[in-house]
């Protein structure tokens, strides 16, 4: 390193046209922090001794400049520099890359044990933050994963407790069905002949149509609940509802404003005993 | 659940304040009547109609009344219409008709000709008339729907039938205004209520 900062010092020297024969020898090239002393003089310290500009030296030199200086060192208790170049912030922008690398390698080589433990403390707390953030990060989006396949996992449930009610809903339909003839309607003989079906699918064809191979009658009564939400199809011989025996149609005035139609679709209607007549959902 | 059950064997009165429960079907876009005939069907069950009472106003006999040929088509179907001569057509209102309903139950009570009571009202004004009923040891339902019933009557009967969850108002077929024009008791229909079937 004492040979990189020699080479950088002889560089200073060839920069500025002194050449290393042209010194004698006393005299070097030095850097020299200035300083007011006690008596009010500018001047720096060389090997324990003061060094005072030189008289020949034009150059102004203030207090707590820093110069690369020729320096007599002649005498024994005093020495004179001659000023060759103040080292300021643009004389370190005008630096050249090899020559801030040797000024960075020789600081790294001088100060290693105070900068290690400084560089080391200062990545330690970056690195403890980043792994920090990478933490509470992770632990979100897993909390967040977590929320979603629990509310998945409670839709599942439901759908499956839905499901399992509708099962046992439907394997006592069966069992019923099973065990017993399904009932006769009071009346409609005529155009009902052989036993009726417990449940029949009617197919919604239009806002207001209603098909049904259960439709065997040619008259029926529609009545449906005031909030709106079951309707009653009774064959009665004085029915006011005429269904075409040949299509099995019967139109409702006014179905589709109690009960939205958004394309054909299927219902089931049971038999209801205590109507006498074919109960479905609206 | 109800703590009281229902016997078969019962024999029940109805009585209908016609224009109470005419005012809660309010369906303007259906073109939809109200079925007493299907109402009281359903209100009795299996058990024994003794007999089922309308109780309304009408005009005098001089005075067009478009009400009469429903109340005709009401007795043809074995109602017992009781129309009272005491409407007052500036104020909208109906007189007597409560108080005359009211003394029907309790007379008929008092002399054991029922079991139970369906009361078709949800007029808070039938409160002591229902508990003169409880008190002769008969069975009192009210049925109604549940916007115009108050909450005083629905705790006085011993059982109340929510009207608006049954099947009771009746559709049409919609090119069949011939056929209902036609009908027997048209004139009802331009008051909300059908004229139902006789069975």
């Amino acid at each position: 390193m004492a040979r990189q900062i020699k080479d950088f010092l002889g560089d200073f020297g060839k920069h500025f046209g002194i050449e290393e024969h042209d010194l004698s020898p006393f005299t070097k090239v030095r850097i020299l922090h200035f300083r007011l002393d006690a008596k009010g003089n500018i001047s720096a310290s060389l090997n324990g001794r003061p060094v005072f500009k030189d008289r020949s030296s034009e150059d102004d030199i203030k207090d707590g400049e820093t110069w690369v200086c020729k320096v007599d060192m002649s005498r024994d208790s005093y020495y004179f520099a001659s000023t060759i170049v103040k080292l300021d912030a643009q004389f370190y922008f005008e630096l050249s890359r090899d020559q801030m690398d040797a000024i960075a390698d020789n600081v790294w080589e001088r100060h290693r044990d105070m900068i290690n433990p400084l560089m080391e403390d200062r990545y330690r707390a970056a690195i403890a933050a980043k792994i920090e953030k990478a933490v509470r990060d992770a632990e979100l989006e897993s909390d967040e994963r977590i929320e979603e396949l629990e509310k998945t996992v409670a839709d599942f449930e439901r759908k499956d407790a839905e499901n399992r009610h509708i099962i046992a809903s439907l394997q006592q339909k069966l069992e019923r069905c099973e065990g017993s003839p399904p009932p006769a309607p009071p009346s409609g003989g005529l155009f009902m002949p052989g036993p009726v079906q417990s449940t029949i699918v009617i197919h919604r064809s239009g806002p207001d149509e209603l098909s049904s191979e259960g439709f065997t009658s040619h008259r029926y009564f529609a009545h449906f609940s005031a909030d709106q939400k079951i309707l009653l199809i009774r064959p009665h011989d004085e029915g006011n509802i005429i269904c075409d025996v040949e299509d099995r149609t019967i139109r409702l005035g006014g179905l589709g404003k109690i009960s939205y139609f958004d394309g054909p679709e299927n219902v089931f209607a049971e038999y209801a005993p205590q109507y006498g007549g074919f109960l479905m959902r609206i | 659940m109800s703590l009281i059950s229902k016997n078969r064997h019962n024999r029940v009165m109805v009585f209908i304040d016609l224009r109470n429960v005419l005012r809660s079907v309010e369906l303007q876009a259906v073109e939809t009547r109200l079925d007493l005939y299907a109402m009281t069907k359903q209100l009795v069950g299996p058990r024994d109609l003794v007999a089922a009472y309308v109780f309304d106003t009408r005009m005098p006999l001089d005075v067009q009344d478009s009400s009469r040929r429903f109340h005709d088509k009401l007795r043809y179907d074995g109602f017992r219409v009781v129309a009272r001569e005491a409407y007052d057509p500036q104020r909208n209102e109906q007189k007597e008709v409560d108080v005359a309903m009211a003394c029907e139950m309790v007379v008929h009570a008092l002399r054991g000709h029922y079991d139970v009571a369906i009361v078709v009202s949800g007029d808070r004004d039938f409160i002591p008339a229902i508990q003169h009923v409880q008190a002769a040891g008969k069975m009192v339902e009210v049925a109604a729907f549940a916007k115009s019933v108050s909450n005083e009557v629905i705790r006085s009967a011993d059982r109340f039938h929510k009207l608006e969850t049954m099947p009771l108002l009746q559709m049409y077929s919609p090119d069949d205004e011939v056929f209902a024009a036609a009908a027997p008791g048209t004139d009802a229909k331009e008051e909300g209520v059908s004229d139902g079937e006789a069975d």
